[in-house]
């Protein structure tokens, strides 16, 4: 039997339409972990003397023994929601923020801690590889060491810096945030002359800016261990995430070159699964923007009838039955 | 387009989807007015328009992987970041990893 393990938090559809892809295969086993309901779930363990019985709830059971899992997506592990409150699922009569501050950490602490301790299979990917590559700088520097065609970028919150990159580039710069924000959904978007006049909000926080890469056809490319399955997006906005409804999808090849180079970038970041965005020239050279570590595939699958659950299902078995590699 | 019955908590009411615009309306802050990091500048605003077709696929998965059926079992009206296959509401779940 191969034990798989999702960490993941609550209502995630791509948790159980793999898991669904799993049951379909014999001899596999799969638990989901919803970390964002640890708290008060009165079921997680560790005990310094005898690690082999460290347990973790689990959406179907009662808890599980991390030590019986064989791989385990690394997903989403943090535990909080991303929609306000931006906490995991403590109970309604706790409104105490020192208390939730507490939970929040101390759940996570521990799960993560008896995870590192106790589990012994196959990460997809790894907690510190993937924290690494979370990081855009780090991603930035992995690309171009790969060999692939990076834009132009700055990252800074010097004004006047900022002000000569815009003007070097004929002021067709984008903008963007290096994390994103929990409160507010952003977007890539084009700096206006204007608005570098102000130098307070260019001075707040850096900010990634970037050559723009005219065109309308991106990439989204998976790479699930060694097997690349790539999309070809084709949209007129900057940004089609927020334009799937004008995107077009499509199954796409890639070259050898650009399959080794984003190859090499995994290698780099000791990562074993990645999508990566890309966009194309209007020549069709592949111009590097960003890899998700874990990023959402199943539109893909619902948009371009691109088969993705199931190649990473199998994908997940592969990485169970592998020898125990380094840590990334 | 159209929210299917079982999105229709997660993907928010499908109002029409309006990216991409800097949310301040000028960029020369007032007198008192606190600046604004650039990168908030360009919010995403409304909620994002999923395809009839993904929003069809979705059903069928959610159907298929019992993630439906779990749905039924949450109190509430609104699903997870990750309760639909690319997204959240009007935002977009991909890197977060502590989201």
């Amino acid at each position: 039997m191969t034990h798989v393990a999702i960490i993941t938090i609550a209502d995630d559809i791509h948790a159980y339409a793999v898991r669904e892809q799993l049951a379909r295969r014999p001899g596999v086993a799969c638990d989901i972990v919803e970390t964002d309901r640890l708290p008060a779930s009165g079921l997680m363990s560790w005990s310094l003397d005898d690690p082999a019985a460290t347990r973790v709830p689990t959406l179907d059971g009662p808890a599980a023994a991390v030590g019986d899992w064989d791989v385990l997506w690394f997903r989403r592990p943090g535990g909080v929601s991303w929609r306000p409150p931006h906490r995991p699922a403590v109970p309604d009569d706790v409104t105490d923020p020192a208390a939730i501050d507490l939970i929040v950490g101390d759940c996570r602490a521990a799960f993560i801690g008896s995870l590192l301790d106790g589990f012994r299979g196959a990460w997809v990917s790894h907690p510190d590889a993937t924290r690494n590559a979370e990081n855009k700088l780090v991603q930035l520097r992995a690309a171009r060491q790969a060999g692939l065609r990076v834009p132009a970028t700055l990252v800074s919150q010097s004004p006047d810096e900022i002000r000569a990159f815009c003007a070097a580039h004929g002021h067709r710069v984008i903008v963007k945030s290096l994390t994103g924000s929990q409160w507010a959904p952003l977007t890539p978007g084009v700096i206006e002359p204007a608005m570098l006049a102000d130098d307070r909000s260019l001075a707040l926080a850096p900010a990634i800016y970037q050559a723009m890469v005219e065109g309308q056809r991106h990439l989204r490319v998976h790479a699930f261990g060694d097997e690349f399955i790539a999309a070809q997006i084709e949209c007129p906005a900057l940004d089609w995430r927020f334009h799937l409804a004008e995107s077009t999808v499509t199954h796409t090849t890639l070259p050898a070159s650009l399959r080794d180079a984003l190859a090499r970038v995994l290698q780099l970041l000791g990562l074993r699964m990645g999508v990566f965005d890309l966009k194309l020239t209007s020549e069709g050279e592949p111009v590097w923007l960003e890899v998700n570590p874990q990023g959402q595939f199943l539109f893909v699958e619902g948009l371009g009838d691109l088969p993705l659950a199931a190649p990473f299902a199998d994908f997940l078995l592969r990485e169970a039955r592998q020898p125990l590699r380094a840590a990334a | 387009m159209k929210h299917a019955p079982m999105l229709s908590a997660a993907a928010v009411a499908a109002t029409a989807l309006q990216a991409t615009t800097p949310a301040a309306a000028s960029t020369q802050p007032a007198a008192q007015a606190a600046p604004v990091p650039i990168a908030l500048q360009f919010q995403v605003r409304g909620a994002r328009v999923e395809p009839d077709r993904l929003l069809a696929y979705e059903k069928k998965l959610a159907e298929e992987s019992g993630f439906l059926l779990a749905m039924r079992r949450i109190t509430g009206d609104e699903l997870g970041p990750c309760g639909t296959v690319s997204g959240s509401g009007n935002d977009w779940d991909d890197s977060k990893q502590d989201c």
